[in-house]
């Protein structure tokens, strides 16, 4: 595909002029614009911006492979109706799957990693705390960039390789294991930040009071405030619910230590 | 804060969130990477970065699926970077005034959202007219995001600085703060534990 590059660097604006309307139609047209000029001239042309200004919703670093699946079909002049129809359906597929893997899961593996590492680095002594912080963030920042960034490239190729197929891509890896792994991995990660969170609150006192009463109390209102988490996950309200709730708790708690004392 | 470090701050948060939706998606702006740059400006990376670590615990609650619109880490980053000093004392109030702030600016973002409805309208007639240049259109929704951004940071900070100074100066609201603040990591590792958990279970 002669647009590669143009589309490669274009598909980083995918979301740019999202709207409510039509989701990403400006970032589509706009990735696909130069393929679109040099196979469409006139009213074609315009009957071929017309076709892709329609609604346009996936998962930005799983758009390539239909970026490319679209550009493939424009080429070999598939008729408008199917190529929307195609367009459409792998668009939904590839959100359910990006979604998944990248918002639910990898950008939490980012950033319980960068916790890991700082904790890593800074315990050890390996690094001073700023230059820990910067490389905590910048490694697993990195690795994601790396993996997204083959994504949205290889998608395109993929897609221009397959396309007019409805389910062009949809196995150009493992994304069940990628899941799986993911989500173990992430786990794994989260209960290693518990412990040590754990060691250093109750052993240290980190962040709480020195004194064994006011320790006492403290870590009986953290607790509560952990209950009171669940309760509102149980019926499925977002955490702010507990934020507030916890406010309401901390002013009880200031009230009755400024009473005692 | 002088008046050149707070348009720096709000600059910065504005092309940081612009990384967010608009172009690129590198996960550099999110809340612990952006407090950890919006930091560098003001002096104090390693505060600004514990902030954006606990911001981005909360936030990461928020799923950015469909049409959802998550609390903006960036805008939250710039007011703890625009109300926090060197030293620890007052970070549990910045925290909080800065974890509210995205949710507010969040409800701008839908405002912006919303108003980009009505440019399918032009898009349609420049086409049928022929002159159609996405190339504009993408340029001025970057700029007006960096513009809506910027401008309410530095609105934000301006307004929110005398609360700040409010709860700051009695001890039993900071007490309070400082109170409520303890129970923030273990709500939102609290959280996290049993999402994560779940998804586990479900791809078993």
């Amino acid at each position: 595909m002669p647009e590669f590059w143009k589309i490669f660097f274009r598909s980083f604006f995918i979301q740019a002029g999202w709207n409510y309307m039509k989701f990403q139609n400006l970032g589509f047209i706009f990735a696909l614009e130069p393929v679109l000029k040099r196979i469409h001239k006139g009213e074609e042309l315009k009957q071929a911006y017309l076709r892709h200004i329609e609604i346009f919703n996936t998962q930005p670093y799983m758009a390539g492979f239909v970026l490319g699946n679209a550009a493939g079909m424009e080429e070999k002049k598939i008729d408008g109706q199917q190529i929307l129809k195609i367009k459409q359906s792998l668009a939904c597929a590839y959100a359910s799957i990006g979604d998944r893997i990248f918002w639910a899961r990898l950008r939490i593996s980012v950033f319980l990693a960068t916790i890991l590492l700082y904790f890593l680095l800074t315990v050890l002594q390996i690094l001073p705390p700023v230059k820990a912080a910067l490389f905590a963030l910048a490694v697993p920042t990195a690795l994601y960039c790396a993996f997204s960034i083959y994504i949205r490239a290889a998608g395109i190729k993929k897609g221009y390789l397959c396309s007019g197929s409805g389910y062009c891509g949809l196995d150009f890896l493992d994304w069940n294991k990628i899941i799986k792994v993911s989500s173990r991995a992430n786990f794994a990660i989260l209960v290693v930040i518990i412990f040590y969170g754990l060691f250093s609150a109750i052993v240290y006192r980190t962040g709480f009071s020195k004194d064994n009463d006011l320790f006492a109390f403290e870590f009986l209102f953290v607790i509560t405030a952990v209950l009171a988490q669940r309760h509102f996950r149980a019926q499925k309200k977002p955490l702010t619910w507990t934020l507030f709730s916890c406010f309401a708790g901390a002013l009880v708690f200031a009230l009755l230590k400024r009473f005692f004392a | 804060m002088e008046t050149k470090e707070l348009l720096y701050i709000c600059a910065a948060a504005g092309l940081l969130n612009l990384e967010t939706i608009q172009a690129g998606q590198f996960l550099i702006s999110r809340p612990s990477f952006a407090g950890f740059i919006l930091g560098l400006i003001c002096g104090y990376p390693l505060q600004c970065f514990f902030a954006g670590l606990l911001i981005e615990a909360i936030y990461l609650d928020y799923t950015p699926i469909g049409g959802a619109v998550p609390p903006n880490g960036a805008a939250a980053c710039a007011v703890f970077a625009g109300l926090a000093d060197k030293s620890y004392e007052c970070f549990s109030i910045c925290f909080f005034i800065a974890l509210f702030s995205g949710f507010i600016y969040a409800a701008a973002d839908r405002k912006i959202r919303e108003m980009k409805n009505a440019w399918n309208e032009f898009y349609q007639m420049e086409i049928k007219e022929g002159k159609f240049k996405p190339a504009v259109w993408i340029a001025t929704s970057l700029l007006a995001d960096f513009t809506v951004l910027s401008a309410s940071c530095a609105i934000f900070i301006i307004i929110l600085r005398p609360l700040h100074s409010f709860l700051y100066s009695y001890p039993f609201l900071r007490s309070w703060m400082e109170t409520a603040f303890l129970a923030v990591p273990f709500i939102a590792f609290s959280s996290f534990y049993f999402r994560l958990a779940g998804q586990v279970r479900k791809n078993a």
